[in-house]
């Protein structure tokens, strides 16, 4: 029984990542590899890089264990924050919960079912940190023991991962039935937990420098007062009585976690919200145009899931941060800036673009027009039956990511177009390009959403998180950003950076008219096809 | 009201609706019987504009659901077999949404008062839809499917889900609907329900038409379920 429920949730996983073709293409299927592997290693490189940064001082003074520490810790909170709130809507909130649970099956096989699928999902996470820190230590010094600790560590931070990531999950859960706005209250915590993430991030070059000035005091008072922490580092040097340890630990933590989820389980699945029925007050909103109830629709439902604001709403949060950021920080961005002014004062002419591809980048990943034609689901037979085009249905689509999109974005241009001292045409010629920009990645989302579109899901992470053109949005922002700037800097010398963007400006309007026609006629078409 | 015309539409190699022919006319009620995978669902849908056929026409009201679907669709209300709705919407502004789409307007409010006072979820409107049991669904379903009045009704076994007060309810509303002129074509596995309500009914089985025409037509002196027992049995 306990094989079938994972191979079904195995299943699960498989079909939210393929393409939402119907025929089997091992074509479609290796590319599809090819593409994830890439991705995995653009990232992993990243990773490689904090690594080395981190590495290189504590590696040389024989700190390795505080090393290996530090670099566990971060896999163990990153992999954890990207998971959390994935737990609660695959545990707590699938669509099959009163299926399995009306079957002959015991809860915890559910629970282990499902756990196994984020495990999978937390060793990829992991193994992106984790991975390339024990490469650089290896490159550093090679250890065969280290090698294996290393390998055997990826499973164990995972398992730290899932422990930490299905609590959090539970408390989620939690919220979500004893408060109405649950999904606010979940951003606003991911805020916090992002906000504290972003505050170390900023802060890292202090607390190196404190810590390697301090590194033996720091090692001695870990051992002292944290021992469990100090165990993990020394388990990752290969030392085997540490690993076993550290092993056994967690494994009974792990078992702790099975305990009380079983027995939480079935309280959190049949709690019903203490809300009070709210009365109808016999008010009634004024009459919409269709295009407006359409745009109404989308921006309800994007409120009203936490985890579709969270995968494809923080770069709002984002942007409006940065352009604070930039006001505070403007000494310190100039700063920034005449070092390169130093190298060649030409390539402050490349500013512009930079501030561009930044703004590329963040919208692709407030990507909501993706995951909203899936969303459709089993409503989809709503609006095909309604009288209203196909084309107006996801034109409203892209048009709330678009409205949702332009006032962050312009904020942050505007914040860094004051910071880096932009004057006159050039600042006009950014807005502008930033409208255009924006509006261009939205028909981009409703293409790859249309494309990728699934509408048979049982949980909503398949089509706001699991969803292959999710990823491949944010591949592409990645790569359209490093392109802008590389392309700027490469022809910096027979094009003006200014002229540039004009002629990129026109690129982007020509792609704007062609997938405005695709949506209208093919897009509307493949759309009607989906049920 | 309603012409198919040569209906055919296929899965794959399956043909789920083989060369059907219906006329319903305005004032009547429509019964459509079969068992499970006879083809029903796969004409409502198609009537409604959701699925694609390959062959044959639909008309509403004279307009054709391929060449014209929204001006065909701005016609007709359909009522699935399984409601569902977007949980994240309370009862009235789903009701609002659908009205904004029909163009209804101020005359949303006493039409939505009154069918929702009729099938007794007034008092919910004000509550999440995904607190709401399936009959509620079923119900403001119903309600949503009345308020830009219709011309012609599509309903998926529509009783399903329904408490006794309710079906009475809904039952009234469809003689009603015909009364004013309107039309209603709904598929249904009560028989006895069918019996008593409908003006004429379609007896589908495997994709094809086996018997069509008024009441007594179909059944003859028998019960409706006896005649459909007898067909069934004698295209097998």
């Amino acid at each position: 029984m306990l094989k079938a429920l994972i191979f079904k949730q195995l299943q699960e996983l498989m079909y939210s990542y393929s393409r939402g073709n119907k025929k089997k293409d091992s074509k479609k299927g290796f590319s599809l590899i090819l593409f994830l592997a890439g991705l995995y290693l653009l990232l992993a490189f990243s990773m490689f890089s904090m690594a080395a940064l981190l590495g290189q001082p504590l590696l040389s003074i024989n700190a390795d264990w505080l090393y290996y520490l530090i670099m566990g810790v971060m896999a163990i909170v990153v992999s954890t924050f990207v998971n959390a709130f994935q737990s609660s809507a695959v545990i707590y909130n699938a669509k099959d919960n009163d299926l399995l649970l009306s079957m002959p099956i015991k809860p915890i096989y559910i629970i282990i079912a499902r756990m196994f699928t984020m495990y999978i999902s937390c060793i990829a996470y992991s193994s992106m940190l984790w991975i390339p820190s024990v490469i650089f230590a290896l490159l550093y010094r090679f250890d065969v023991n280290v090698l294996i600790s290393g390998i055997v560590l990826l499973f164990v931070i995972s398992l730290i991962v899932l422990i930490l990531s299905s609590l959090l999950g539970y408390f989620v859960a939690i919220l979500s039935r004893k408060f109405k706005n649950q999904a606010f209250i979940s951003v606003i915590i991911t805020l916090g937990l992002l906000g504290a993430y972003y505050y170390f991030y900023f802060n890292l070059n202090n607390y190196l420098n404190t810590l390697l000035a301090n590194v033996i005091l720091i090692g001695g008072t870990l051992e002292r007062k944290a021992f469990p922490l100090y165990a993990f580092g020394k388990a990752a040097t290969g030392n085997y009585l540490y690993l076993l340890g550290v092993i056994l630990v967690v494994l009974v933590l792990f078992a702790i976690l099975c305990i009380f989820i079983n027995i939480s389980f079935m309280k959190v699945l049949t709690s019903t919200a203490s809300e009070k029925k709210k009365a109808f007050n016999n008010v009634y909103s004024k009459k919409r145009s269709a295009i407006n109830a359409l745009m109404g629709r989308e921006l309800k439902q994007f409120t009203s899931i936490s985890v579709y604001m969270m995968n494809c709403g923080l770069g709002l949060i984002l942007m409006v941060f940065a352009g604070v950021f930039a006001i505070i920080k403007k000494a310190y961005l100039l700063e920034y800036v005449a070092q390169f002014e130093m190298i060649s004062p030409e390539l402050l002419e490349l500013i512009p673009i930079v501030i561009l591809a930044i703004m590329v980048s963040i919208i692709t990943l407030n990507c909501m027009a993706i995951p909203s034609v899936s969303l459709e689901g089993n409503n989809y037979w709503l609006v095909r039956s309604l009288p209203v085009e196909s084309r107006d249905v996801l034109e409203a689509k892209r048009q709330i990511e678009f409205k949702l999109n332009i006032g962050p974005a312009i904020f942050m241009v505007l914040c860094l177009i004051y910071a880096l001292n932009i004057e006159g045409l050039m600042a006009v010629v950014l807005i502008i390009a930033t409208v255009i920009y924006t509006i261009l990645l939205s028909y981009f989302h409703i293409f790859l959403g249309v494309k990728g579109a699934k509408l048979e899901w049982t949980s909503v992470t398949v089509p706001v998180k699991q969803n292959m053109n999710v990823m491949i949005d944010v591949f592409a922002g990645f790569l359209i950003s490093f392109a802008l700037v590389g392309l700027a800097y490469k022809t910096m010398t027979f094009i003006k950076p200014p002229y540039l963007m004009f002629i990129l400006m026109i690129i982007a309007l020509l792609f704007i008219f062609i997938l405005n026609k695709w949506m209208n006629n093919k897009g509307a078409r493949e759309f009607e096809k989906l049920g | 009201m309603l012409k198919i015309k040569n209906l055919s539409k296929s899965y794959g190699d399956k043909k789920a609706v083989d060369n059907l022919n219906i006329e319903i006319k305005a004032g009547e009620i429509y019964g459509f019987i079969g068992h499970n995978g006879a083809g029903k669902t796969t004409t409502l849908k198609s009537v409604v504009g959701i699925l694609d056929f390959e062959e044959g026409e639909i008309y509403i009201d004279g307009i054709s659901i391929k060449d014209n679907p929204l001006e065909a669709k701005k016609r007709i209300a359909y009522i699935p077999d399984n409601p569902d709705i977007y949980n994240y919407m309370t009862g009235i502004k789903f009701l609002e949404f659908i009205a904004d789409i029909y163009e209804v307007g101020d005359e949303r409010k006493e039409r939505i008062e009154k069918y929702a006072t009729m099938l007794g979820i007034k008092n919910a409107l004000g509550d999440l839809i995904g607190n709401y049991s399936h009959g509620m669904k079923q119900k403001l379903v119903i309600v949503s499917a009345l308020i830009h009045n219709p011309k012609l009704i599509i309903m998926d076994e529509p009783f399903v889900g329904l408490d006794p007060m309710a079906a009475h309810e809904l039952k009234e509303t469809m003689r009603e609907v015909c009364n004013a002129g309107g039309a209603i074509f709904f598929s249904t596995h009560v028989l006895d329900v069918a019996e008593k309500l409908c003006d004429k009914v379609a007896i589908i089985k495997g994709g094809k038409l086996i018997k069509s025409g008024t009441m007594e037509e179909v059944k003859g002196d028998a019960s409706l379920e006896s005649a459909f027992l007898e067909l069934e049995e004698g295209h097998a």
